[in-house]
């Protein structure tokens, strides 16, 4: 059954349109200004000269029958796969450091090469970009550049390295 | 007195006969009456035959009979095959209701073109004032709403040195300082690790924007790859895998 629908020409779309208009202008607009940079500083801004700390740990994982370094137990990440191929990990070194916004620290690595970590920018959802590399001293031998987004406190990992008959596994954090 | 000639004055005067008297010096002839019998019968024969030659070409009597023959042929093929159609095609005619499914069609059309008290819905003024009020208001939520969420994502790329008028021309740290390694301890992310309370309310525990993503990543001379695991709130850890050829110790 078809059903027709009457309707009579009226007159309050238009101002009804209008209204709508001018509160999408005016929301947009209030949204606008409370942006951070246009006058109202962000929640979560740092000033430059806040350093932020941070660790760099570097851990030789093998797929040979071995051991599980207990200090490591608590990453949850490298129970997971790929890295529980791995059989035998273990902790070679773990660095502290700390990073200001644009500043750079080198981290050595058992195999001669350095992690340069830099933190490049603060964002105002209080994430870190932070630039990574990892070459040997004025050299890019192995990973020219790497920037991440990370929130304080979670890591993130560069592996593949090859030490001692095993895998380097290097993992970079910082917190706020 | 003149004989009035059997064609008729445009019968032709050429010489039928390069020999002896032309047709026309017969003519004069026949006209004077000094023609013999035999020669006025001989004129007569040949103006005869010059007429038909003038008319109209020579017709072939068996060819005439042999073209209409084939006509006649042609004809019974013709009418045959006629019949041929008619007998396949009169049933399925005869089966198809044309004039009774032409009338049902254009029943129907009626029928559903013709609104009644049965299939109008009469709209009430309150619900159209309603709908027509609603309808563009809720367009412009929409638009806001998703004004906002431009506004807010691009919060996310802008930077706090912008905010705080930090040019991005600050000089680097000339010579990096090399961190030196801490005596077995902790591990990664157990005593010195900040709990998620201390992380902004922006990016809280077990949020799907927690977590580490790459933005770039170059790769050098090495075949690479990059991918994510899970950390313990199961937010996205961005893992590097750079295949390495060269073991340096």
């Amino acid at each position: 059954m078809k059903h027709w629908i009457k309707c009579s020409p009226t007159n309050t779309a238009v101002p009804t349109l209008v209204a709508s208009a001018v509160f999408m202008v005016f929301s947009a607009s209030t949204l606008a200004a409370a942006q951070p940079g246009n006058g109202s500083p962000p929640v979560n801004a740092s000033p430059r000269a806040t350093a932020h700390t941070g660790e760099v740990v570097v851990i030789l994982a093998k797929e040979e029958a071995g051991t599980v370094d207990p200090t490591l137990a608590s990453m949850t990440a490298l129970r997971r796969p790929p890295f529980d191929s791995f059989r035998s990990l273990s902790r070679l070194s773990r660095s502290e450091i700390q990073l200001g916004v644009g500043q750079e620290q080198d981290v050595l690595l058992p195999n001669g090469r350095r992690v340069r970590l830099k933190l490049e920018q603060v964002l105002p959802n209080g994430k870190l970009r932070i630039r990574a590399s990892i070459n040997r001293p004025d050299k890019k031998d192995y990973l020219p550049l790497l920037q991440v987004v990370a929130t304080p406190g979670d890591p993130f990992f560069v592996v593949g390295q090859s030490h001692q008959g095993g895998t380097l596994i290097v993992g970079i954090k910082v917190t706020p | 007195m003149n004989k009035a000639h059997p064609t008729g004055p445009s019968h032709p005067t050429g010489p039928s006969h390069p020999t002896g008297p032309s047709h026309g010096e017969q003519l004069l002839r026949w006209n004077r009456g000094e023609l013999s019998a035999e020669e006025e019968q001989a004129f007569l024969e040949e103006d005869n035959r010059l007429q038909e030659q003038f008319d109209a070409p020579p017709v072939d009597a068996h060819s005439v009979e042999s073209s209409r023959a084939v006509s006649d042929d042609a004809l019974r093929n013709l009418n045959g095959l006629n019949e041929a159609l008619q007998q396949a095609l009169l049933p399925s005619e005869q089966e198809l209701p044309t004039e009774e499914l032409w009338a049902r069609i254009q029943t129907g059309i009626r029928q559903s073109v013709q609104p009644g008290p049965d299939n109008v819905v009469e709209l009430h003024s309150t619900r159209r004032k309603v709908i027509l009020r609603w309808v563009p208001a809720a367009s412009g939520l929409a638009m806001a709403a998703a004004a906002m969420f431009v506004l807010v994502h691009f919060d996310g790329e802008s930077t706090v040195e912008d905010s705080v008028g930090i040019s991005a021309s600050t000089p680097p740290v000339a010579t990096p300082p090399v961190a030196t390694p801490l005596v077995e301890g902790a591990a990664l992310g157990s005593a010195q690790e900040p709990t998620h309370e201390e992380a902004p309310a922006a990016v809280a525990a077990g949020s799907p924007q927690d977590g580490t993503t790459v933005e770039e990543v170059d790769f050098g001379h090495h075949a690479g790859t990059v991918f994510a695991v899970a950390g313990d709130h199961g937010q996205p850890l961005a893992v590097v895998w750079l295949s390495d050829e060269e073991e340096l110790l």
